[in-house]
């Protein structure tokens, strides 16, 4: 990972950690044991997945409900 | 008012995600779609309540999350439980491929434990830093840490997918799901 502990966003998706510091609790649970071209591969598939979800037309009456948000707020 | 079309843009902007979310959790189309709307009902009508400059996505997930947590899940458990039918309703996702790859991917995440799937797919998916998955997950950053391991390792096996296969990996697709893997 790169030096500064950030890593990079990709298509709008800001991934993995951020600014946040480790507790010592969390470096005991950080190695599965996994090759990273494994996690890579989990990672590929994920997002693949829920990109094919969130590119997918939202349902009508979500739709609609957005248009309702369209409107200014009550009382103002 | 300018600040509220600054709100509303950035709740608009969240939906697609939250709905993904929303779907991975209950694990069935129309019942996520119910959760987004009552979400989106419930952000609005509380709109004060939503500190500007914090992350909106954040923000909605946590309200989601509690509505599912709350009510869905209780009121579908039997009926989950007596079809068994998680893998089913995940192969169902909209917009699936045929990609026999990502069946598969789909039919392992599925039989994930829930709190494992939600950790994994907070961070290795919708886009959420560890910390931001456990302020939605009220737990411990370290849990979600766990989790999302957990999760990795329980997929890995269930895909039985070595290192020795070819994986093409690029930096993106490794931070996605193995945010850091630095040890001291």
């Amino acid at each position: 990972m790169t030096s500064n502990g950030k890593l990079q966003s990709s298509g709008g998706l800001v991934v993995g950690e951020t600014q946040q510091g480790w507790d010592d609790e969390e470096f005991v649970v950080l190695d599965a044991g996994l090759d990273h071209r494994v996690q890579a591969r989990l990672g590929r598939e994920l997002r693949a997945i829920y990109e094919n979800v969130v590119s997918d037309p939202l349902p009508d009456h979500i739709a609609s409900i957005l248009h309702q948000l369209d409107q200014p707020p009550k009382g103002s | 008012m300018a600040p509220q079309r600054a709100v509303r843009d950035a709740m608009l902007a969240a939906v697609p995600s939250l709905r993904a979310f929303a779907i991975s959790l209950s694990r069935n189309n129309d019942r996520a779609d119910d959760l987004v709307q009552e979400t989106l009902m419930r952000a609005w009508a509380h709109i004060d309540s939503f500190e500007p400059g914090t992350n909106m996505s954040a923000w909605l997930f946590t309200i989601l999350r509690n509505l599912f947590r709350s009510e869905y899940r209780k009121r579908h458990r039997e009926v989950e439980d007596a079809t068994g039918a998680y893998t089913e309703s995940l192969t169902s996702l909209p917009g699936q491929s045929g990609n026999l790859e990502l069946q598969e991917f789909r039919a392992a995440l599925g039989t994930l434990p829930d709190d494992q799937r939600e950790a994994l797919i907070l961070v290795g998916a919708s886009g959420f830093s560890y910390e931001e998955a456990a302020k939605i997950c009220g737990c411990a950053v370290g849990t979600i840490k766990s989790r999302v391991n957990r999760a990795r390792g329980r997929l890995a096996r269930a895909l039985e997918i070595s290192p020795g296969e070819d994986f093409g990996p690029d930096n993106e697709t490794l931070a996605a799901i193995a945010p850091t893997t630095e040890t001291k």
